[in-house]
């Protein structure tokens, strides 16, 4: 039996393995430029970053510079709002957005499987 | 990391496609799913372990082609699968491409066989149909499937027993 559904599976699978020897050239041309069209976002994305990241790293300088040359005094205050303020730009910059799409992907699973 | 990427998604972008082919029957898209897909994991998941693509890139394209579901009226549902190249039903043998090694007779042997096959999966309900191409073709073990269809491993197990068995019973005796 076990033998019977191997030998199932893999007719199955050989058959759909065929079946992208099959796919037409303009498909495939397609899926090519789908694919490039992909990888051209990608560093379009990282160029964005770049642009982010350079004014990021300027501003921070400009603030060690700061806590450096003000008195002492003052000194408690402004690491409690750099504090804040990292805390906020780790928040907004890390793994917000695909913590977001992974509860609202799970949401939407399940109302899936509550109306099935 | 753009050519590992170009490597991965070059390697699964034609099973991807067929998934969705065979989900929707519509091949512009599936094309469509496909790119989208591609497009989501580039931007949002490129940093991760290349280890962590395939399953991810998978999960996307079911929850895409599970919008589509959504998306679409029970008309479009209803479709009859037309395979990729439209002129191949129609066409001679002569007129058949035939891919290096492959004689035409046979290919056109074999696009009947995976017609009958696509129609049985069509038929199947759509997280079974996930759950066995998942499985079977992409190799997936339980655990991968289970996150790519985010659910429990229980399920896939459930529904790929309940696609297996109906398979089984749809293309025995008319199906090599």
């Amino acid at each position: 039996m076990k033998n019977n559904q191997n030998e199932f599976e893999t007719n199955i699978r050989l058959q759909l393995n065929e079946s992208l020897d099959s796919i037409d050239k303009a498909t495939q041309s397609r899926l090519n430029n789908a694919r490039n069209k992909a990888l051209s976002a990608a560093n379009k994305s990282q160029f964005n970053i770049m642009n982010w990241f350079v004014p990021l790293i300027s501003t921070a300088a400009v603030a060690l510079l700061l806590i450096a040359i003000l008195p002492t005094n003052f000194q408690h205050d402004i690491d409690l709002n750099l504090a804040t303020s990292d805390e906020f730009i780790m928040v907004s910059e890390m793994e917000d957005i695909v913590l977001y799409d992974d509860i609202e992907f799970y949401q939407w699973l399940e109302s899936v499987d509550n109306n099935s | 990391m753009t050519d590992s990427l170009n490597s991965f998604l070059a390697k699964n972008e034609r099973q991807a496609f067929r998934m969705a082919q065979m989900a929707i029957g519509n091949r512009d898209d599936a094309l469509d799913i496909v790119q989208d897909a591609m497009i989501k994991l580039v931007q949002k998941y490129s940093s991760r372990p290349p280890s962590e693509w395939g399953p991810l890139f998978h999960r996307i394209v079911q929850r895409q082609i599970t919008d589509w579901y959504r998306s679409n009226s029970v008309k479009q549902r209803l479709f009859s699968l037309v395979l990729p190249n439209d002129k191949s039903a129609n066409a001679s043998l002569d007129d058949i491409e035939a891919p290096l090694g492959k004689r035409p007779d046979k290919l056109l042997q074999n696009d009947q066989a995976i017609e009958t096959l696509q129609a049985a999966l069509q038929h199947l309900p759509l997280r079974q149909r996930q759950a066995f191409l998942l499985r079977c073709w992409q190799g997936l073990d339980t655990a991968e499937t289970a996150k790519a269809m985010s659910c429990s491993t229980g399920s896939v197990k459930t529904h790929y027993h309940r696609a297996l068995t109906a398979l089984r019973s749809k293309l025995e005796g008319t199906w090599p």
